[in-house]
C-alpha cells in the first residue's frame, strides 16, 4: 500500500461533514426566518404577493371612483411646471434620502395612509394635475401609484419620464 | 504578509460582507421578496420562505466564519450560495429580465448584471480560497488516502 500525495486534497477532504453542517444550518436559518417573520408587526404572507396586487389589496379600503378610468401620460423634466403637484412613489427610505423639491410622498408601499394623509390636498380637486415619479425609466412604481390614483377618480394623471434619476441628470451642469 | 494572516482578513472581509448584506435585508424583507420574485425562478409559495430565511442563513455563515472551528463549512455555505446566485442571475440574464438583485437591501432599481457577475465571481474565489486554504493552516489531521 502507499499513500497518494495529500497536499492538493487536504482541503477537500472533509466535504462531506463540512455540507452536513452547511444542512443543518440552512434548516435553522429557515426555521429561524419563518418564526422572526410570524412575530414581526406586519408578517409577510406566505404566499407571496406582487407589489400590483398589495396595492390593489389596499385600494379595496379606499372609496373606488364612479368616473371612467384614464391612462396616464408621460412627461418630461423639461416640460414640468412650477405649481404642478408633484408625488414621490418610490419608498419612503428613499423619498428621506433626497427628493424633488415640493414633492409629496405618495409611497406605493403604505399608499393607503399616505393617502389618507394627503386626502385633504388631492380631493379637493381630482382633475388637478398630478406628476408621479419613482426611480427611473425601469422602475414601476410610478405606473402602479398612477393606476391606482386613477381607480381613485383622478383623471389628470402624468408619469414623470425617468423619474429620480432623470431629475438628477438634469440638476448637472 | 504570511498565508495565515491574508486567510484572516479574506475570513473576516467574506464574513463582514454577508453579515452586512443579511442585516440589510432582514430589516426589509418585503423589498427582499420582490427582489427574489424579479428573477422568476420560484413559485408564488416559495418566495416568501426564501425572502426570510436567505438573509438568516447569511447572517449565520457570516458569523461562522469568525470562529475557526465553524470557518470551513461556512466557507462551503458561501461558496455554494455564490454560485447559486450566480446562476440565478446568469438565467435571468439570459431570459432578459429586469433583475433586481436585492444583494445589498431594498433595491428600487434594476442592477447592472455584469457588476452583479463580477462581484459574485469574487465572492466564489474568495470563499473557495478559504475553503481550500483553512484545513492547511488550521493543521487539521488528515488521513491519507491509500490505494
Amino acid at each position: 500500500m502507499r499513500s497518494l500525495p495529500t497536499k492538493h486534497l487536504s482541503g477537500f477532504s472533509q466535504w462531506k461533514s463540512d455540507l452536513l453542517v452547511c444542512i443543518v444550518v440552512a434548516l435553522m436559518a429557515c426555521g429561524i426566518g419563518s418564526g422572526t417573520n410570524a412575530f414581526r408587526r406586519n408578517p409577510l404572507p406566505w404566499r407571496y404577493l406582487s407589489p400590483a396586487e398589495r396595492l390593489q389589496a389596499q385600494l379595496t379600503e379606499l372609496p373606488a371612483a364612479s368616473v371612467p378610468r384614464k391612462e396616464a401620460a408621460y412627461v418630461s423634466v423639461e416640460e414640468l411646471k412650477a405649481g404642478w403637484l408633484l408625488l414621490d412613489a418610490r419608498p419612503e427610505v428613499f423619498y428621506e434620502a433626497g427628493h424633488i423639491p415640493d414633492a409629496l410622498l405618495l409611497d406605493r408601499e403604505n399608499f393607503r395612509s399616505h393617502y389618507e394623509r394627503l386626502r385633504p390636498l388631492l380631493e379637493k380637486d381630482k382633475a388637478q394635475l398630478l406628476v408621479i415619479y419613482c426611480h427611473s425609466l425601469e422602475c414601476e412604481d410610478s405606473a402602479l401609484v398612477a393606476d391606482a390614483l386613477s381607480k381613485l377618480g383622478y383623471t389628470n394623471l402624468r408619469i414623470l419620464l425617468g423619474g429620480w434619476e432623470a431629475w438628477q441628470e438634469r440638476k448637472q451642469p | 504578509m504570511k498565508g495565515s494572516s491574508i486567510l484572516l482578513v479574506l475570513r473576516l472581509g467574506l464574513a463582514a460582507v454577508f453579515l452586512f448584506a443579511g442585516a440589510l435585508k432582514v430589516a426589509d424583507p418585503r423589498a427582499f421578496s420582490d427582489s427574489v420574485a424579479t428573477f422568476r425562478l420560484l413559485p408564488t409559495s416559495l418566495i416568501t420562505l426564501v425572502a426570510v430565511s436567505l438573509p438568516m442563513l447569511e447572517i449565520m455563515l457570516g458569523a461562522m466564519l469568525f470562529w475557526p472551528r465553524l470557518a470551513r463549512p461556512a466557507a462551503l455555505g458561501i461558496l455554494l450560495l455564490s454560485l447559486s446566485f450566480t446562476a440565478a442571475l446568469i438565467s435571468g440574464w439570459l431570459r432578459g429580465l429586469p433583475i433586481d438583485c436585492g444583494c445589498f437591501g431594498q433595491g428600487n432599481w434594476s442592477t447592472q448584471p455584469t457588476l452583479l457577475l463580477l462581484r459574485n465571481t469574487l465572492l466564489v474565489v474568495v470563499a473557495f480560497f478559504i475553503y481550500s486554504r483553512l484545513g492547511k493552516v488550521n493543521g487539521h489531521a488528515r488521513r491519507p488516502l491509500h490505494v
